[in-house]
């Protein structure tokens, strides 16, 4: 039996066109229960793409307020979560970029240590090994892994990738390929 | 490749370890920090790089049309010494 890779996080069906809706208009409690909803999830998608727990909260808070600022443009709501993993996918993006230059001119800048994460070390070990493994693919391919791995659809990731969903589903085999074998490696 | 190990297996721990990463109430300070009025800072920091950048380029415009208007010049100047050296007595005489 070829390997699988282990069945999505049941995502929620995506948020209430009406709680969209009213986030849109700029009602606050509406605006906070979008933010309570998708946390978790981005920060685990944002984890996984850059590797490191430092930047997740503050890397989170930017994306959910560029939402804030977004949202009035968004004449689709049903599109809501392709196109907030979209600006999150272009968020950490940009990070990495910008940190590649930070560490060409500030190469012993203490700030690069991660910060310790108070979980379960077993739990904290596992999490690293595996998003140490993902670092090794390209941020193309790791998005699309881990927006599989969050419960978005392929039209939904073509959506967000600004692809199509042909490209997607083979860009999508060829990465759990790769990660099954650097997996099977570490093994 | 019947048995192989499955990466994605500690997905739940990946997710478990940012949800801890991030600091309380994450919502809330987003919301203060959306409604809050423009960084002055930034509003400063965008302003000087923007006066920069003209200046560069005004820079960079007059420094192109000063070296045009020297080549045009040295062109000029070349040609009224070659003028100079065809209308001279010495080049008029007969060999």
């Amino acid at each position: 039996m070829p390997c699988t890779l282990a069945s999505p996080v049941a995502p929620p069906d995506g948020p209430p066109l009406d709680l969209v809706k009213a986030a849109q208009a700029g009602t606050l409690s509406a605006q906070s229960e979008l933010i309570h909803a998708y946390q978790a999830r981005l920060a685990g998608f944002v984890y996984a793409m850059l590797g490191r727990a430092a930047p997740v909260d503050d890397l989170c808070q930017d994306i959910f307020i560029k939402m804030l600022r977004g949202l009035p443009h968004l004449h689709s709501p049903e599109l809501f979560e392709p196109w907030l993993f979209r600006m999150a996918r272009n968020a950490c993006i940009d990070h990495t970029r910008r940190e590649k230059w930070r560490h060409i001119f500030t190469p012993f800048d203490p700030a690069t240590d991660d910060m310790p994460i108070p979980v379960d070390a077993e739990k904290r070990d596992r999490a690293e090994a595996l998003l140490a493994l993902l670092q090794r693919l390209h941020p193309r391919d790791r998005s699309i892994l881990i927006m599989a791995q969050q419960g978005l659809s392929l039209a939904e990731m073509a959506r967000t990738c600004a692809s199509t969903t042909t490209a997607i589903k083979t860009r999508l085999h060829r990465a759990r390929e790769r990660l099954r074998k650097l997996y099977e490696k570490r093994a | 490749m019947k048995n192989a190990p499955d990466p994605f297996s500690v997905w739940p721990d990946v997710e478990h370890c940012a949800s801890a990463a991030l600091r309380p109430n994450l919502a809330g300070r987003v919301l203060l920090r959306f409604a809050a009025p423009p960084d002055e800072l930034s509003l400063r920091a965008t302003l000087w790089v923007g006066l920069s950048t003209a200046a560069a380029c005004l820079a960079l415009t007059l420094a192109f049309q000063t070296w045009r208007e020297h080549r045009v010049t040295g062109d000029a100047l070349a040609q009224w010494q070659d003028l100079a050296a065809l209308s001279s007595p010495a080049s008029t005489d007969a060999p």
